[in-house]
């Protein structure tokens, strides 16, 4: 009975570890509360063309 | 620039009237940073720092000649061409007015969020498609279709759906053909099944119309 006990606390430790694992590699997803920013200058003017919107260019350095 | 403006929720919303790109070509930038299972740069994220290094070593050729004023907020035409510059920092309003000033000039165009909405559901019904399953494909692009078929702007996502949905609709008429060309040289059973194929996984589709009917002139089952 103990033996049986150990073995399932063993498997949802497993499991649950899994889990974490899984979560942490989930693709992370762009927060909707931020700018989407273009790859490549490349991609930016494709995606202008296809969209017909104008291009904004941020020129920038950090603090 | 980044503190202030950028994350502001209005230049946010603005931005999605727009394709932005960010140029900062400083090369002792922080190391990425991990999201998930992605890297990316702490201060933009879904973009890697060497991105932005490398756009602007692509894009400072074409709009500066020697000294490059950091910040500097450039609109273009989706050509590339320069419409409107400022140098200098500015107000979150001001950002905004430079958007929607541009996006008046260029436009009628799609927004960001319609944009990825397509994009996504293209992509959905490319993966069904790669793993034959022609229902779920149709559905993606169908719910493309009817949610951008009134908005005169939105015309190129529709035409890129019913592109798609056309090629399917072709390759269901050809299976249609296959089960004539059977059933003509006496393959009722396999006609059956070519045709049921065709009306259960293509519905919605002129082809799943011509199977149905194809179907009901086979000869019965005695």
């Amino acid at each position: 009975m103990r033996l049986t006990f150990a073995a399932a606390s063993l498997l949802a430790a497993s499991v649950a570890f899994a889990g974490d694992k899984d979560k942490k590699e989930k693709p992370a997803q762009i927060p909707a509360d931020s700018i989407h920013w273009a790859h490549s200058w490349e991609e930016a003017l494709a995606e202008a063309k296809e969209r017909n919107v104008p291009i904004h260019v941020a020129f920038h350095k950090d603090h | 620039m980044d503190v202030s403006v950028y994350p502001n929720k209005d230049v946010i919303a603005a931005s999605k009237l727009c394709v932005n790109i960010f140029c900062n070509g400083e090369t002792d930038h922080a190391a990425d940073k991990k999201y998930g299972r992605e890297e990316w740069c702490e201060n933009n994220y879904g973009q890697k720092c060497a991105e932005h290094v490398k756009n602007h070593q692509s894009t400072s050729n074409l709009f500066f000649k020697g000294t490059i004023m950091n910040p500097t907020t450039i609109l273009c035409n989706p050509d590339g061409t320069e419409i409107k510059r400022k140098v200098g920092a500015m107000p979150a309003k001001d950002l905004i007015t430079m958007i929607k000033e541009a996006g008046a000039k260029v436009g009628p165009g799609i927004t960001q969020d319609e944009y990825l909405f397509a994009k996504g559901k293209l992509k959905v019904a490319d993966d069904a498609l790669a793993t034959k399953d022609t229902k779920e494909a149709i559905e993606a692009l169908n719910s493309i279709v009817k949610a951008f078929a009134k908005n005169p702007a939105d015309k190129v996502l529709v035409d890129m759906a019913q592109k798609k949905l056309d090629d399917i609709n072709a390759a269901g008429m050809a299976l249609v053909e296959t089960a004539k060309a059977d059933a003509a040289a006496g393959k009722v059973e396999d006609a059956r099944k070519g045709l049921k194929e065709v009306f259960s996984n293509y519905k919605g589709l002129e082809c799943a119309k011509v199977a149905e009917k194809e179907y009901a002139a086979l000869p019965k089952d005695k």
